[in-house]
């Protein structure tokens, strides 16, 4: 038997776009929800109260600071301790979202900081309401400049979503590691996943920066 | 009562088991930080050579290992490289697989530090005649290092988080130790909202100090820095 056997890596192939069908599709509803609930973690840290926004700071924090795998296992395993059963996909894309949205919320804060002072104080000027001044002045500028950070974070929760095999979701890797296993030759299957991943990466940066290009000059940045 | 007397048995050994995991991932963190600082400075300062082709071997390594995720790298030093007749035992697939991973990451950091030196820096060296090494080592990386320690500092708890993926390749570090001692006493609470802090701990109270320590003494002799 050879290294590497094409016909074995045709025959690895439909196992590997089934999970990758998996792991696209959580990655992009993880990612959506991340960049709500990262701009409403953002939202809640400018609170002008301090008790309020020290505490979204500090679950931030703890969320930064510790491991995908172990949230996820906390909370797909802690509820049926208490009859409370979450489905594994939706324990394992909502945690993957909630993690992602403690980053993207630090992202949202760079950029609402960046905007001047001034457009605050013209927005008090104009009698703009606090919802308005956000929407309508605030957040168009705040956000256009940190599209590319969000991107990076939007391939590394790509190329985080590996770790939802822990639970039984059965998403590329897992595919990779279960054809290999079955017939003991793991190198074709895991080498096309890692190749995979590292396509869909090259793919998602460049359209990260087409959408960056694009709003850059929509919002006239450059 | 007997029971009672198992499950009191099987915690107190769990919370033993714990501390060892709690124990290995500190150390597989050492070894793979090591592993990541020193391949991030090497091939950091490769990527910012003035030899073209040893840029592009800098290039394709940072790409490689921050273009496939890290599990997906586990899984080639454990799995595949045996075909190879290569077997690593588990511990060098953490320390290495882990390290290299973020050492990609790290490498861009230091790309980021060297070329955010100001230009005047430079110019100055070559005015002065400074050989190349020379200017790097004597000016440049010591006013980047400063520049690159706050991101080094996020860098290492991203690595400390990544240890948690070893659970995959049958080392028992924390994330496992804590999976299994949950397992094994059905109280899945506390043995995750524990290790959890144990996580949370290891980042606040030994990294970020760590961190902040070296910011500090690589600052000495920049005033500005140092009231700001």
């Amino acid at each position: 038997m050879s290294i590497w056997d094409w016909e074995y890596v045709w025959e690895a192939m439909p196992y590997l776009l089934q999970g990758a069908i998996v792991t696209v599709q959580a990655t992009f509803i993880g990612f959506a929800i991340a960049l709500v609930l990262g701009l409403v973690f953002a939202l809640i840290r400018q609170s002008q109260n301090r008790i309020i926004s020290g505490t979204m700071a500090e679950i931030i924090e703890f969320i930064r600071s510790t491991p995908l795998l172990l949230q996820i296992f906390f909370v797909y395993f802690v509820g049926p301790q208490f009859g409370i059963v979450i489905p594994a996909w939706t324990a394992g894309i909502g945690v993957l979202g909630i993690h992602y949205a403690a980053y993207c919320s630090e992202c949202y804060r760079a950029g609402i900081e960046n905007v001047d002072g001034g457009q605050w104080e013209a927005c008090t000027a104009l009698n703009l309401s606090m919802a308005r001044a956000w929407r309508v002045i605030i957040l168009p500028q705040a956000i256009p400049p940190i599209v590319p950070s969000l991107g990076n974070y939007f391939i590394g929760m790509f190329k985080d979503t590996p770790i939802l095999a822990a639970i039984a979701i059965l998403e590329m890797l897992q595919q990779a590691k279960n054809f290999g296993a079955e017939n003991y030759r793991y190198i074709e299957a895991i080498t096309m996943a890692g190749a995979l991943y590292l396509l869909f990466s090259l793919v998602a940066s460049v359209i990260v920066q087409m959408i960056s290009l694009w709003l850059n000059r929509r919002y006239h940045l450059q | 009562m007997g029971i009672g007397f198992m499950n009191e048995f099987a915690l107190g050994f769990s919370v033993a088991a714990l501390f060892k995991g709690a124990a290995v991932t500190l150390f597989v963190t050492t070894g793979a930080s090591i592993v990541a600082i020193v391949l991030g400075l090497a091939v950091g300062l490769v990527r910012v050579s003035t030899l073209a082709p040893l840029r592009w071997l800098a290039v394709a390594y940072i790409e490689f290992f921050r273009g496939t995720s890290m599990l997906v790298q586990l899984y080639w030093w454990f799995f595949v490289l045996p075909i190879f007749g290569l077997s690593l035992s588990p511990w060098t697939v953490a320390i290495v697989g882990v390290g290299m991973n973020v050492s990609g990451y790290g490498a861009e950091l230091v790309r980021a530090a060297i070329q955010s030196v100001d230009r005047g820096q430079y110019e100055a060296s070559t005015a002065l005649n400074f050989p190349r090494l020379t200017m790097m080592r004597r000016i440049i990386v010591p006013q980047a290092i400063r520049g690159m320690l706050p991101p080094w500092g996020n860098l290492l708890i991203e690595l400390l988080k990544g240890t948690s993926l070893i659970f995959f390749i049958t080392i028992t570090e924390l994330t496992t130790a804590s999976k299994l001692a949950a397992d094994a006493t059905g109280n899945y609470l506390l043995f995750f909202a524990v290790a959890l802090f144990g996580y949370y701990l290891i980042a606040r109270a030994i990294i970020t100090p760590l961190v902040r320590w070296l910011e500090r003494r690589f600052s000495r002799g920049f005033i500005r820095e140092a009231v700001a």
